[in-house]
């Protein structure tokens, strides 16, 4: 028996008895109609063993352990969306008690989409994060060529501070950030949150943008220099070709993150107009039937980021992963 | 110093927007004050942090703090090199688990949090588990989950992205050398990952330690755990006690440094521009 | 929203509009943010718009009803100046602070003698800070013990005199009922507690500012912690809740401690006639109910002339004709306590006796700006009821109460 034999097999038999200690709690214990969410995760799970031991010498190249890996990987992340769908679509004055849903509703949807604060409360989150997210990529983009490209004395410690206002809590500027926009009078008002929202945006657009200035090839730059080009066309054959769909990715990324921030907005926007929506949320969490409000504008807002990941998925995945490295 | 002036917007902006408030937190701090101005306002120098230092209170906060940031990132980085190995290996599925991995991330932290509050209290997991009115605090390690789930597909790009620079020659060579799958593993992926883990342990563990939505939205009074940067949202936007709060947050913030001055030489993080 | 509406005047000729323009008369829009009490603010500003005829104009915008949720969000949009604040239903509760705080608009001298004339004095203090009038006194209910038809004799208590706490309990697990105890935005722990320790001969906090000091560990606190021990001991009720005029209507109701208003609640409407109203229940000797009501104030970031709009709605408001209906509709016992012996008032308010002797021996909460924050305090040490002990409540409590009133971590 080949190792890979061996491996597979072994990847069925942990499949197997997965699904079918899945299969016998399920029944034992759960109560329709979730019960078939068991079971069928369970027929899943089992179907894989049965097909690991039928093509367990199979010459290509299948990795069971990687197919059970995401299936499980799939339940993990489905099953809280799920719930979150079943939340948003209950009925008015009804609570969710089932992962499936029951009694679909739109009306939470509805409401979320006409309601006028999560309205003005989204579009304060969305006007906020484009003006802040502007002026961070505008900043970072120099920032990140002169760190990678250029000789900059004290590299390192330009670098650290970008990282170290990345992980800080934010959080703990929320307050005296408040209090300055009190003592300026300027609390309660929209633009005044764009300066502490920098906060957030400028160290992940700088982070983000070094990675793509690290990707960049820049012999092509001295090539094209070499070849006589004028600044428009360095511009036009280079820096838009190979900088700009990875400058996009990182400030699509920056406006998502820009977009979902609950702390700084939560602390320093007293109530509408200025509240942004995750702050929104929060209060409208606390009404009759909130839940289901939060859930439907919660998947609403969801779009936006599966819209980026949708469009760039690759470019996303390529520089998250690389960023971190 | 060509490099400085495409530096210099970027650096200014960055200290003005980072220095300024936490320098106004500095002095804040050293005052018993509050946001509306009402009660007098007066400087008590050290008062505030010799108040939150001797705080048994503060001290439990931090300890639950710190408990869910290792369990958080523990499971994250579990569960992420898991599913970094699985999602490595079936290449066909990319389309599809590429979205899929960063779906929850983009979720509001705020939504998830009610939702798997929701989950035990009064959801599902109340049948599925037989669970009987968890409290606070079940549902506070409800919403952990629910950050440990955001968390562990951004975590799983990144292992994946430390996976795929183990070169294959260095895997073919060890299998042709006969080394079980473990040696494999121990010996070849781990090693040549550990940048990869180490870079995601920190910025895991410090992002666990700013989760502040679920316990917003699980306290309830007498709760018997909270965590900090709950206190500091409590005392600074419900109390209104700005003085107070600015220690707090001053304490909270040398704490996040002490964190990544731990982990940083201990994981041995490198990462040089 | 305190925009300036300008009334319809069409002005067709473009020529003869240059002067005209100045004598178009502006409309002000008054928005009023009122709580979770039982006043039917729309009728009241309703009848107020008619008799303005064009003058002003009042809109209605209903606050949160949790205590802490309404004070945040009533805070933060007066720090933010919030142009969508003209006049407030503020809790008596809240004066201090916000009068610290510089948010409230003095009112005028011409008006403050006629807002504070026949006003009980514990009304006045609740509408005053450092000696003068901030708040226009509208309305402080006292609490007082309702009961349903002979509950009160059948459980053997005498409703002409004084009943005690301890008697009360055992009147009331004797015959099965409960005693419920209303609470119906948060504050009916706290406001408990501060009537139990001040029925006891305490003070739940004396002093003011930050030299304030919490008198929970002592004879008057440990008193009140040993009333709730019995209360919650002998099982007759959850304690104040928020569902406490729902349940007393139910089968297993008998006694409600409510504010004179809670009559007027529609969930009443089945009992309402059969309810009987007796002071509140004794600690020592005397009976020291809890006092609590609204004011109307105007935030002092207004515009002068919304500021103007907003005082001459408060006179239309704390005029008879508004008193009247503030009574006799709402059950809400007026500040201006004369009112009740109005005949057109006597025969429509339930609990006119009562309501006249404990406006006076009441007890309002305590004036300090940290208030709220000791709202948290209580709400944190004295929850959950089966919990409270008279041997160890008092100690916490006070060490909570203390730390927020000196602004310290809790």
């Amino acid at each position: 028996m080949t190792p890979s034999v061996r491996s597979r097999l072994w990847a069925s038999a942990t499949s197997f008895a997965l699904g079918f200690g899945v299969g016998n709690y399920g029944v034992l214990q759960v109560p329709r109609p979730d019960q078939w969410v068991w079971i069928a995760v369970a027929v899943v799970l089992m179907l894989t063993g049965a097909a690991g031991v039928l093509f367990a010498d199979t010459s290509r190249a299948v990795s069971f352990w990687a197919i059970l890996g995401v299936e499980v990987f799939a339940v993990f992340t489905l099953v809280p969306l799920l719930w979150t769908f079943t939340v948003a679509t209950t009925p008015e004055g009804a609570t969710a008690r089932t992962l499936l849903p029951q009694d679909i509703s739109w009306s939470a949807f509805d409401g979320a989409i006409s309601s006028g604060t999560l309205r003005s409360a989204a579009t304060t989150s969305l006007l906020v994060a484009l003006v802040a997210t502007v002026v961070a990529v505008a900043l970072a983009v120099p920032a990140a060529y002169a760190l990678v490209r250029l000789q900059v004395r004290a590299r390192r410690l330009v670098y650290g501070l970008v990282v170290a206002a990345l992980l800080m809590p934010v959080l703990a500027l929320a307050g005296p950030f408040a209090d300055q926009l009190v003592s300026l009078g300027a609390y309660g008002s929209r633009l005044a949150l764009v300066v502490p929202m920098l906060v957030v945006t400028l160290p992940l657009a700088t982070w983000l943008c070094v990675t793509v200035m690290r990707d960049v090839p820049w012999t092509l730059l001295d090539a094209v220099r070499a070849d006589g080009a004028t600044r428009p066309q360095q511009l036009r054959r280079f820096a838009v070709p190979h900088l700009g769909p990875g400058v996009v990715a990182a400030a699509l990324l920056v406006f998502v993150a820009a977009c979902n921030d609950f702390a700084l907005g939560a602390g320093l926007a007293p109530d509408r107009p200025s509240l942004p929506l995750p702050a929104t949320l929060l209060v409208a969490s606390r009404q009759v039937d909130g839940s289901s409000a939060v859930a439907a504008a919660g998947l609403l807002w969801l779009l936006i980021p599966l819209i980026v990941l949708l469009v760039l998925p690759r470019r996303i995945n390529h520089l998250l992963g690389r960023s971190y490295r | 110093m060509r490099g400085w002036r495409w530096l210099a917007p970027a650096v200014l902006v960055l200290l003005v927007v980072t220095v300024w408030p936490i320098g106004r937190a500095v002095w804040l701090s050293l005052t018993r004050s509050t946001l509306t101005g009402a009660g007098d306002q007066r400087f008590v120098g050290i008062d505030n942090y010799t108040d939150i230092l001797s705080s048994r209170s503060w001290w439990l906060a931090v300890a639950a703090t710190l408990a869910i940031v290792a369990v958080a990132v523990v499971l994250q980085l579990v569960l992420g090199l898991a599913f970094a190995v699985a999602l490595r290996r079936l290449t066909v599925a990319w389309p599809v688990t590429r979205v899929l991995v960063l779906l929850p991330f983009g979720l509001l932290a705020i939504v998830s949090a009610v939702v798997w509050r929701d989950a035990v209290t009064s959801g599902f997991a109340v049948d599925w588990f037989g669970l009987d009115d968890v409290g606070p605090t079940g549902a506070l390690v409800a919403t952990t989950v629910g950050e440990v789930w955001r968390g562990t597909g951004i975590t799983a790009v990144i292992l994946l992205a430390g996976l795929l620079r183990v070169p294959t020659t260095l895997i073919t060579s060890a299998i042709a050398d006969g080394a079980t799958a473990r040696q494999r593993l121990t010996r070849v992926v781990l090693p040549a990952m550990a940048p990869a883990i180490a870079v995601a342990t920190t910025y895991r563990a410090l992002d666990a330690l700013r989760i502040l939505e679920g316990p917003l939205v699980t306290d309830a009074p007498g709760a018997s755990v909270r965590t900090a940067s709950f206190v500091v949202w409590d005392t600074t936007f419900s109390s209104f006690e700005t003085g107070l709060g600015a220690a707090m947050s001053v304490v909270l913030l040398l704490l996040a440094g002490l964190l990544a001055a731990f982990l940083v030489p201990v994981l041995r993080v490198r990462r040089v521009v | 929203m305190a925009g300036v509406a300008a009334a319809a005047m069409t002005c067709a000729p473009l020529a003869a509009c240059g002067a005209a323009d100045k004598a178009v008369p502006y409309l002000p829009v008054i928005t009023w943010q009122v709580g979770p009490d039982r006043v039917d603010a729309e009728a009241l500003a309703q009848t107020c718009n008619d008799q303005a005829g064009g003058d002003y104009r009042i809109e209605v915008e209903q606050l949160p009803t949790d205590v802490s949720e309404r004070h945040a969000l009533l805070t933060r949009r007066l720090l933010a100046h919030d142009d969508s604040i003209d006049l407030m239903s503020l809790d008596s509760a809240l004066t201090t602070e916000f009068a610290e705080a510089g948010f409230l608009a003095p009112i005028p001298a011409a008006q403050a003698s006629a807002l504070s004339e026949g006003v009980t004095p514990a009304a006045l203090a609740a509408a005053s800070h450092d000696g003068r009038l901030v708040v226009a006194p509208w309305f402080l209910d006292p609490q007082v013990l309702w009961s349903k038809g002979s509950t009160a004799e059948r459980a053997g208590l005498d409703t002409t005199k004084p009943i005690s706490w301890d008697d009360l309990v055992a009147g009331a697990q004797r015959l099965g009922v409960t005693i419920e105890i209303e609470d119906r935005d948060g504050s009916g722990l706290p406001e408990w507690v501060n009537g139990l320790v001040a029925g006891g001969g305490g003070s739940l906090v004396s002093g003011t500012g930050r030299a304030a000091r919490a008198g929970l560990d002592s004879a008057g606190g440990r008193e009140a912690a040993s009333i709730v021990e019995l209360y919650q001991g002998a099982g007759v009720g959850p304690g104040p809740t928020a569902d406490a005029v729902t349940r007393f209507a139910g089968a297993g109701g008998g006694f409600l401690v409510a504010p004179t208003s809670a009559i007027s609640d529609p969930a009443l409407s089945a009992v309402q006639a059969d309810m009987r109203v007796a002071g509140y229940p004794t600690v020592a000797d005397a009976s020291v109910a809890p006092l609590a009501g609204v004011g109307l104030a105007v935030p002092a970031h207004a515009s002068d002339l919304d500021q103007q709009a907003a005082f001459t709605v408060i006179e239309c408001l704390t005029s008879p004709t508004s008193l009247q209906a503030l009574a006799t509709v709402s059950q809400h016992t007026p500040s201006r306590i004369g009112l009740l012996d109005d005949p057109a008032v006597a025969g429509g308010f339930r609990s006119a006796e009562v309501a006249r002797a404990s406006a006076t021996t009441g007890v309002t909460v305590p004036a300090v700006a940290a208030w709220a924050n000791v709202v948290d305090a209580i709400d944190e040490t004295w929850r959950p009821l089966a919990g409270v002990t008279q041997d160890a409540t008092p100690r916490t409590s006070q060490a909570e109460v203390q730390a927020a009133l000196d602004g310290t971590i809790r």
